[in-house]
C-alpha cells in the first residue's frame, strides 16, 4: 500500500505595521506519480514567531529608577505639557503617567 | 528583606463575559507589587485572532472608592512592562480548539520587588480595590471560533512583606493613563501633565493595526513653560529605535491555526523577522 505524504508551507507575504498575512499551501506527495500538487491551507496549526519593536507605545523615563533624581515635581509640572503631532486618523492614543505617590 | 508570595485569589472564573470585577483588597498588609493573570478559553473548534489585551479594557487599583493610582489599558499595561524592564510577563497566545490563552500583568508599587521604601500600604486607606473592567464580547460573541462562555479567569497574587516585618514606605507608585482619544489626519495636541504628585515617566500610546510605526504620531515633544524649556523632543521613529534597542526579549510566539490569506496583528512591529513552522503533517508510506 502507497500512502502519501501531507506536508504545510506558509510565507508571511505582507508586512503592515503589526501585521502580517500569511500564504500557506499544502505539499502532497503522490510517491507513485513522482510530482507534487499544492492548496491553500485551512486551519492547520503554525507556530508564529515574530521579531521586532514593541508597536505603538513610548516611555519617557524623568528619573534614576533607583534614587529618582530627575523627577518632575510638582512645581515643574504645573506648567508641563505634551505636544503630539499627528500624522494619521484612527490611531488609539493614550498618555500614561507614572507617579510617586507619598504617604 | 524577606518576600512572599500570598495568592489572593486563584484562577476564579467569572460568570460573566463582560463586567467590571472587583475585589477589595485585604484592609492591612506591605505589597511590593500586585501580579494579575488573565485566561480565557478558546471556543472548541478554534480561538481565531483572541487578543486578551483586547479583552482587558481597564485594570485599575482604587484607593478609597474614587483614587485611581493604577489605570490603564491591558494593552499598554502589558507594553508599557515590556519597555520597562526589557522582558515582557508571561503570555502565551493560543488559537487551538480548546485552548486556554494566558497573560500575566504586575503592577509594581516600588522601584523593585522587595522595595523597604516604596510600596502599598493597605493600612493607609480605609478601602483598596482591584478593579478589572473586560469585554469579552469585543472579539465576537461567544462561540466554536471565538471563546467559550464563561471561562474568562483571574488570578491574583501579592508580593506581600511578612506581616511581622512591615517595612515604613515613604509613598508608593502608580501608572495612571490620564488621556486618551483617537488621532486625527493632521494638527497637534497638547495636553497639560498631570501635577498633583512627582512623575517618574511619561508613556505615548498611538496604536493602530496594520499601519506603519510613526505614521499616525509622528513627532512628540514635551516641555514646560509653552515649551520654552524642552526635556523631550522629536521624531516618534527615532525614540522608538533608541528605546526598543535596550531590550532583553523583541520577540513573541503565537501558536496559530492557519487560513492561507489570513492576517494576524503582533504586539510588535517594524518586523524584522517572522518564522513559520507548521505543526501539523502527515507521513508517507511505501
Amino acid at each position: 500500500m502507497t500512502t502519501s505524504s501531507v506536508n504545510y508551507v506558509a510565507a508571511a507575504t505582507t508586512v503592515t505595521g503589526n501585521q502580517v498575512t500569511i500564504i500557506g499551501n499544502t505539499i502532497t506527495a503522490p510517491h507513485t506519480a513522482g510530482n507534487t500538487s499544492g492548496q491553500p491551507i485551512s486551519a492547520v496549526k503554525f507556530a508564529m514567531k515574530v521579531v521586532g519593536d514593541i508597536h505603538g507605545l513610548l516611555r519617557f523615563p524623568f528619573a534614576d529608577p533607583e534614587t529618582f533624581d530627575g523627577v518632575l515635581l510638582p512645581a515643574d509640572l504645573r506648567t508641563a505639557q505634551i505636544k503630539l503631532t499627528q500624522g494619521g486618523a484612527g490611531a488609539a492614543l493614550a498618555l500614561i503617567a507614572e507617579e510617586v505617590y507619598p504617604y | 528583606m524577606r518576600l512572599e508570595q500570598s495568592v489572593i485569589m486563584n484562577r476564579e472564573a467569572q460568570s460573566s463575559d463582560t463586567a467590571l470585577f472587583r475585589k477589595d483588597l485585604p484592609k492591612a498588609g506591605c505589597y511590593s507589587a500586585l501580579d494579575i493573570g488573565i485566561r480565557l478559553t478558546n471556543g472548541a473548534t478554534s480561538g481565531i485572532d483572541v487578543d486578551i489585551l483586547t479583552v482587558l479594557k481597564h485594570i485599575s487599583l482604587v484607593c478609597n472608592g474614587n483614587d485611581y493610582r493604577w489605570h490603564i489599558s491591558g494593552h499598554d499595561f502589558f507594553r508599557n512592562f515590556w519597555l520597562k524592564h526589557g522582558r515582557p510577563m508571561p503570555y502565551i497566545w493560543t488559537e487551538a480548539g480548546g485552548g486556554i490563552n494566558e497573560v500575566w500583568l504586575r503592577m509594581e508599587f516600588g522601584r523593585f520587588l522587595g522595595d523597604p521604601q516604596y510600596g502599598l500600604d493597605l493600612s493607609r486607606f480605609n478601602n483598596v480595590q482591584l478593579q478589572i473592567d473586560y469585554d469579552a464580547t469585543l472579539l465576537g460573541a461567544a462561540a466554536v471560533t471565538t471563546f467559550t462562555t464563561g471561562t474568562f479567569t483571574v488570578t491574583v497574587i501579592a508580593h506581600q512583606f511578612p506581616y511581622s516585618s512591615r517595612p515604613s514606605f515613604r509613598g508608593m507608585l502608580g501608572c495612571r493613563e490620564f488621556y486618551t482619544s483617537t488621532s486625527a489626519a493632521s494638527g497637534d495636541i497638547v495636553e497639560d501633565l498631570p501635577s498633583s504628585v512627582p512623575v517618574l515617566a511619561l508613556a505615548v500610546a498611538a496604536r493602530e493595526d496594520n499601519v506603519a510605526e510613526a505614521t499616525d504620531i509622528t513627532d512628540i515633544e514635551i516641555g514646560k513653560d509653552n515649551f520654552s524649556v524642552v526635556y523631550n523632543k522629536g521624531k516618534w521613529y527615532n525614540f522608538q529605535a533608541m528605546q526598543n534597542a535596550d531590550l532583553d526579549v523583541r520577540e513573541e510566539i503565537f501558536d496559530l491555526l492557519l487560513t492561507s490569506g489570513a492576517t494576524r496583528v503582533a504586539h510588535l512591529a517594524n518586523l524584522r523577522s517572522i518564522d513559520l513552522q507548521p505543526r501539523a503533517a502527515t507521513a508517507g508510506a511505501a
